[in-house]
């Protein structure tokens, strides 16, 4: 009964997060690409909280639900459309896509069943968020602060490449390429 | 149940306007009727005292308890907030369903803060209210102006706010649970942090000195909202924090004192600047932090009672009074002081207005008159100083509150008939206006022998023994208060109280409290930021390029060593190598050449052939890319299947 | 929940980022293919860790460092699309061809 219910929210997220995902492509709304990507998200963290990490599937959430909303601001802030007044339809070498898209579901798809993975399940689940903690400040101490350090840097590196003014002057000086349009025409 | 269901019926309220946003005129209704369902709710409450809890993690367990003084909060919130909602259903229109809604969370929020029995809900609590405050605030965002006081109203208290999480931390470090109740079980250091982290977020709440700016900035709200936000809600937050936990940091020596101190500063000051305003509500905000001020004195002189009491009375008459600003800056078309006053021509507002105004200055037998006795006699108890300053705070009280009576509603002159005026106020507006003068009256019954354990019971502090001479000084300098605006208003200077401009604009923008932050906080930080990054361009910077000198200087001076030693060999070889070159040359140019022109043209062809992958477009580069994972993946599957089979 | 069905379930989510990777013009859509790529990374992660490797913590812990690769990426990503805005006006890859040969 207890794997019954399980295996019927697997199914739930695991075909809500695919499908969300699809949708992401395939909607006018870049801001509803957006939610549903964050919706994706959800059903995936959904499924690693089923799968015994928690931890993982509610920061993946966490994190996620953040990032869609700068994503949202940059697309409000950059993108034409982001409301999908009409409709959008933007894409490039569709079929090539379409067809890496699909090998490579495939592909991986047939993984599994082709070849033969061990069958270790993890023995205690119900501990495994305690275990990472001690893993996180235990063993894996030094590539967690790794960790901490790279994003830091991520940080600092994206606010300066993305400031306007840099210590030594502006961005745009001496990288402004002549416009590709006549001017009078740009865009922005 | 009954102390959850207080927060999901405005909550749940708010959502169900949602839902009728296609019904203006349904919007008012039904939110009063929940605010009246949330009013019963806590009354209950306040007698069943109930509590719920859950485990948020094994160590950790939180919940909410209606205890102590949140019994009388809860009835308080709500009754205060009801008549100002109706106030606002009948006046707001602009985003008059994002303003009710937001009004009805606001509430529910503020609830929640009240009702919460650990740090952790008082946490939560405290952020939803600074946010919610943020978005009442800014409510007419069109206007860039408001937008921005409400991020200053905002990011002040957020920094008091980081008070409260220090606080949070240190007493589950000092004693493993965020327990209101444990905070009297703190000892040694802890007890320290969380006293000023206490004090930092119950200044910066209530807008005492040094935080008390923002609350002029959030005077870019509607009316509604000021009167919400300064009576019973945000403002109250810090009060009523320091009256459910002052008593047990007593432990910490220094801390009852700096509120008593903080309180009286902003007292003195708060009146002061009330007392210059041209603005109606600024007048109103002034005074705002000064009553606060005299409930901090209230803690600080170790009378939660007497501060209790005066957060009830000052809860009803500032309501009233905001409400009363509202009808004058809707009639008058301006908030500034000084046009015509209306009291002929609305002459039961004005009524209604100045009974709000006796409230403020303390004249007896309103029931502020009884809680600022109290205070009095608490502080007059703790220290001669303490009550000598609170005299004079009652001076000046008499002195901004009787002022604004007379050049809003008392004064000669302005229109005659309620058909002269910009705005009529209607029937719910006076309604509501009525039933907060009817609240602030009946509190009188506060003098009623009696009164006094109720009180006690209702905030679980104390009342201080109050001397003979105590109401009578205070009368005196009430007296002395009216006196003075009596003689100034003969003499036809009630606005400007006859002060230079300069004088009047310094000490109405808080005694240059704001200047003072930007050049002894802003400036600092700014000028040590900049010298930081010169000291990284010339310190750190130059270290780096002196080691490329240097690098480079040995090189060169590698280079010159090398050259000496070899060239005599390289002499000898080159006769040598000579001969054998007149002879290889013709070797190669007939075989050679040959071949590599050959070699040069296919990759030449080559080169042509692949520039053309070159597109410039990054998503060639990705499909080029993607197939080339692609083979590396399969080659390696290859070759793992060859090595197993 | 067998672990072929979340492998398969982490396929198609590769699969469908992949696809928007490679076929969408503006940046931000591109980077939402990339996330859904290395979304279907992690879940398959999470599925040999739970139900292949024995629980071992260090798997988690490869989760970890999965996600900080994400959020770098991500706002680094984010600072190009900013930059890249600024001086070129540019929001779909088809103006950005100075690389051409």
């Amino acid at each position: 009964m207890n794997g019954l219910i399980t295996d019927g929210v697997f199914w739930l997220f695991a075909v809500g997060s695919v499908v969300t995902a699809f949708r992401v492509f395939r909607t006018d709304s870049m801001m509803r690409a957006a939610f549903f990507l964050l919706a994706s998200f959800a059903g995936v963290g959904g499924i690693l909280a089923l799968l015994g990490a928690e931890f993982l599937g509610m920061v993946l959430i966490l994190m996620m639900a953040g990032e869609m909303l700068v994503m949202a601001i940059v697309m409000v802030m950059f993108m034409m459309n982001p409301a999908g007044l009409n409709p959008m339809w933007m894409v490039h070498q569709h079929r090539v896509a379409v067809v890496a898209g699909a090998g490579s579901f495939l592909a991986l798809a047939s993984l599994p069943f082709v070849v033969d993975l061990p069958d270790r399940p993890a023995p205690r689940p119900e501990e495994a968020t305690a275990e990472l903690g001690t893993e996180l400040l235990g063993g894996s101490m030094l590539v967690f602060q790794t960790a901490g350090v790279t994003l830091l840097s991520a940080m600092i590196g994206a606010v300066v490449i993305a400031h306007r003014n840099g210590r030594f002057g502006e961005a745009e000086q001496g990288s402004l390429e002549p416009a590709l349009e006549p001017p009078g025409e740009e865009k922005g | 149940m009954t102390a959850l269901s207080l927060l999901l019926v405005p909550l749940g309220a708010a959502g169900v306007l949602v839902l009728l946003r296609g019904k203006p005129s349904a919007l008012g209704p039904v939110g009063v009727a929940a605010l009246l369902a949330t009013l019963a709710l806590g009354a209950w409450a306040a007698v069943s005292e109930p509590t719920l809890g859950w485990d948020w993690s094994p160590a950790i367990h939180t919940g909410l308890a209606v205890e102590g003084f949140s019994r009388v909060m809860v009835v308080l919130v709500p009754a205060i907030a009801a008549p100002i909602f109706v106030y606002a259903a009948a006046t707001e229109e602009e985003g008059r369903l994002r303003l009710l809604a937001l009004m009805l969370v606001f509430t529910g929020a503020m609830l929640l803060l009240v009702t919460a029995a650990d740090f952790l809900m008082l946490l939560i609590a405290w952020e939803l209210v600074g946010a919610i405050s943020w978005a009442l605030i800014g409510h007419g965002w069109r206007d860039t102006e408001n937008a921005r006081s409400a991020a200053q109203a905002f990011v002040t208290t957020r920094v008091g706010d980081l008070g409260l999480y220090i606080a949070a931390g240190a007493l589950f470090a000092a004693t493993g649970s965020f327990s209101l109740a444990a905070v009297g079980g703190a000892g040694g250091w802890e007890v320290d942090v969380i006293a000023g982290g206490v004090l930092l977020a119950a200044a910066a709440k209530s807008a005492q000195v040094p935080f008390s700016p923002w609350l002029f900035a959030a005077m870019a709200g509607p009316t509604p909202v000021s009167a919400l936000l300064h009576s019973a809600t945000l403002v109250a937050a810090g009060a009523y924090l320091l009256i459910r936990i002052a008593p047990d940091l007593d432990a910490a020596g220094w801390f009852l004192p700096a509120v008593a101190a903080t309180g009286l500063v902003t007292a003195l000051a708060g009146g002061i600047v009330a007392s210059v305003q041209q603005h109606a509500k600024r007048a109103l905000a002034g005074s705002t932090s000064a009553q606060y001020g005299l409930m901090f004195v209230a803690v600080g002189a170790s009378s939660t009672a007497a501060a209790g009491g005066q957060l009830v009375t000052h809860a009803a008459f500032k309501s009233l009074l905001f409400l009363g600003a509202g009808v004058y800056i809707h009639a008058s078309g301006s908030p500034t002081l000084g046009g015509a006053p209306l009291g002929r021509a609305l002459p039961r507002i004005a009524a209604f207005s100045a009974v709000g105004v006796l409230a403020l200055a303390a004249v007896p037998p309103l029931g502020g008159a009884w809680t600022k006795e109290e205070i009095v006699a608490a502080a007059v108890d703790e220290s001669a100083w303490l009550g000598a300053g609170l005299f004079a705070a009652g001076f000046l009280t008499a002195l901004y509150a009787s002022r604004y009576q007379v050049l809003t509603f008392f004064g000669p002159g302005g229109p005659r008939h309620a058909a002269e005026l910009r705005h009529r106020p209607g029937t719910f507006e006076i309604g509501s206006i009525a039933a907060l003068a009817a609240f602030t009256l009946a509190l009188s019954l506060l003098w009623v022998p009696g009164a006094a354990t109720v009180v006690e019971d209702a905030t679980g502090g104390h009342l201080a023994p109050s001397a003979w001479w105590e109401p009578v000084a205070s009368i005196a300098s009430i007296a002395l208060g009216f006196g003075l605006v009596w003689a100034i208003w003969r003499r036809g200077a009630l606005t400007t109280l006859g002060l230079p401009v300069r004088l009047r604009e310094a000490a109405g923008d808080w005694l240059g409290l704001p200047t003072a932050t930007r050049l002894f906080v802003v400036a600092p930080v700014m000028v040590l930021s900049r010298l930081l990054a010169r000291l990284d361009d010339r310190v750190v910077d130059a270290g780096v390029r002196g080691v490329g000198w240097l690098a480079a200087a040995i090189s060169r001076l590698f280079s010159l060593r090398v050259e000496w030693s070899i060239d005599g060999l390289v002499r000898g070889a080159a006769a040598g190598t000579w001969r054998a070159a007149v002879g290889s040359r013709l070797a190669d140019e007939v075989g050679v050449d040959g071949a590599v022109e050959g070699a040069a043209r296919s990759v030449g062809f080559g080169g042509e052939q692949s520039r053309r992958l070159q597109t410039g477009l990054a998503h060639h580069y990705y499909v080029i890319a993607a197939v080339g994972l692609a083979a590396t993946v399969g080659a390696l599957a290859a070759f793992g299947l060859a090595k197993g089979s | 929940m067998t672990l072929e069905a979340v492998l398969v379930v982490a396929a198609a989510l590769f699969g469908i980022g992949l696809y928007g990777a490679l076929s969408q013009q503006s940046f931000v859509m591109l980077m939402m293919g990339l996330e859904l790529m290395i979304n279907g990374g992690i879940l398959a992660l999470a599925a040999l860790w739970s139900r292949s490797a024995g629980g071992n913590p260090q798997g988690q812990m490869l989760g970890v460092v999965f996600m900080t690769v994400m959020a770098a990426e991500m706002s680094l990503g984010f600072a190009l699309i900013t930059s890249v805005y600024r001086v070129r006006r540019a929001d779909i890859t088809e103006k950005l061809r100075r690389l051409k040969g």
